[in-house]
């Protein structure tokens, strides 16, 4: 056996250990809902410990009958899923993945070149809270694409390779909507946590129609009442986001999780005042 | 043969004598005024094919009245089927005209209760609680 033979073996090792492992590390996970027109699939990906993989169960598809999958083989999971946002999360009880980092928000991304898992760039157009003249009730981001638009739940990360959002549901050959990174953390806090997704209620009423977050009413009893929120006030900040009109309010308030105290400026008259609530769960 | 000195001389002396017939100034002035008229019928321009058709018209006799009757009648028929019927151009009916300047309705926002973007979904009006 000549030194060349066992040098070309050698080779062959490397190469299909490097493609193992490169397999290994691109696994594909994804998950299928069961709709009425047959099954609708999302790319997963694992966050947190490794053992959560979040996925997006887009419009008529049966979130909470999602199945994760590895590599075709469907894995023995806990599903949790957030019913306004979409977003699914799935618990494995196997062993911890190499969980994707999370950027520490998605609010700041407009204008930014961001990197598909997978392949292709993107950039965020700007914020949609409303479609066809409905509100939504989170923001999303606009996103255009380089190449061909993603699957819903492709991770979106920033150059440092943290996800800062999730792709969602497709508006053109080359544009989509992507959930911001804040809503991942939102949900995962919410499953790590209580091992439940549960919304915020504070007990206050706004007008969509009204030109600015305006209080129409605040309910006896309620976390706004007991805060010192009157009707007439009008919203200037909930926790970290400004707010100008209505549909800031509501993306605001989407991030408001029960028990977790959130501060609030709001202005009376020609005063502004801070106040801190704790929503209480929605029933 | 010529003529003698005195024979020119007292044909000379009978020509002295000579005068026009009677009317024969009257005439001269018809023929002068027929030809001017003549002149005029020949003349372009509406007043000539006016003078000409009159001319022609005095000039057909008896027969003038059957040419005429035609004349009217192709005339009337004319006007009978050019004349608009009076159905189209019958007035539209009168619109009411509404000077009051109403303000526009409000449109309605809905507000979704979660990110189904199907265009058939369906949200809430109105004041909303959170």
């Amino acid at each position: 056996m000549s030194s060349s033979y066992w040098r070309c073996l050698l080779a062959l090792v490397v190469a299909w250990s490097i493609s193992a492992f490169a397999a290994h590390a691109q696994s594909a996970w994804d998950a299928v809902f069961p709709g009425p027109g047959g099954e609708s699939g999302s790319v997963a990906f694992p966050v947190g410990d490794g053992r959560f993989f979040v996925a997006v169960a887009l419009s008529e598809m049966q979130a909470d009958a999602g199945r994760l999958r590895s590599s075709g083989r469907v894995l023995p999971t806990e599903v949790f899923v957030d019913p306004v946002s979409r977003l699914v999360v799935f618990h494995v009880s196997g062993p911890a993945e190499r969980a994707l980092p999370l950027a520490a928000t998605g609010s700041d991304l407009v204008g930014s070149e961001l990197r598909v898992k997978g392949g292709g760039t993107g950039k965020a157009g700007g914020w949609i809270k409303q479609i066809n003249g409905k509100m939504l009730p989170l923001s999303l981001l606009k996103i255009e694409y380089s190449a061909a638009v993603p699957r819903a739940g492709t991770p979106l990360m920033d150059s440092t390779g943290a996800v800062v959002a999730v792709a969602h549901q497709t508006t053109s050959a080359k544009t989509g909507y992507a959930l911001p990174v804040d809503v991942v953390k939102r949900v995962l806090a919410d499953v790590q946590g209580a091992g439940k997704v549960s919304r915020g209620w504070i007990g206050l009423n706004l007008r969509p129609d009204a030109a600015v977050p305006q209080v129409t009413s605040v309910k006896d009893g309620s976390p706004s009442a007991s805060a010192g929120v009157k009707s007439g006030d009008v919203l200037l900040e909930v926790g970290d986001r400004q707010l100008s009109d209505y549909a800031d309010a509501v993306n605001a308030f989407y991030y408001l999780r029960p028990g977790v105290s959130t501060p609030v400026r709001l202005k009376r008259g020609t005063q502004e005042i801070s106040l801190s609530l704790t929503p209480v769960e929605k029933r | 043969m010529k003529p003698s000195v005195e024979e020119i001389g007292s044909l000379l002396a009978l020509k002295r004598h000579e005068r026009p017939e009677e009317g024969y100034f009257d005439d001269f002035l018809r023929e002068f005024h027929q030809r001017r008229r003549e002149e005029e019928a020949l003349k372009a321009g509406p007043s000539g094919w006016l003078r000409r058709a009159s001319a022609w018209f005095s000039s057909l006799g008896a027969s003038k009245w059957a040419y005429g009757a035609g004349l009217a009648y192709a005339t009337i028929m004319a006007l009978f089927l050019l004349a608009p019927d009076s159905a189209q151009v019958q007035s539209a009916p009168p619109v009411p005209v509404n000077y009051k300047v109403a303000p526009a309705e409000p449109v309605a926002v809905e507000q979704l209760n979660a990110l189904d973007l199907r265009p058939s979904s369906q949200g809430s009006t109105g004041e909303q609680e959170f």
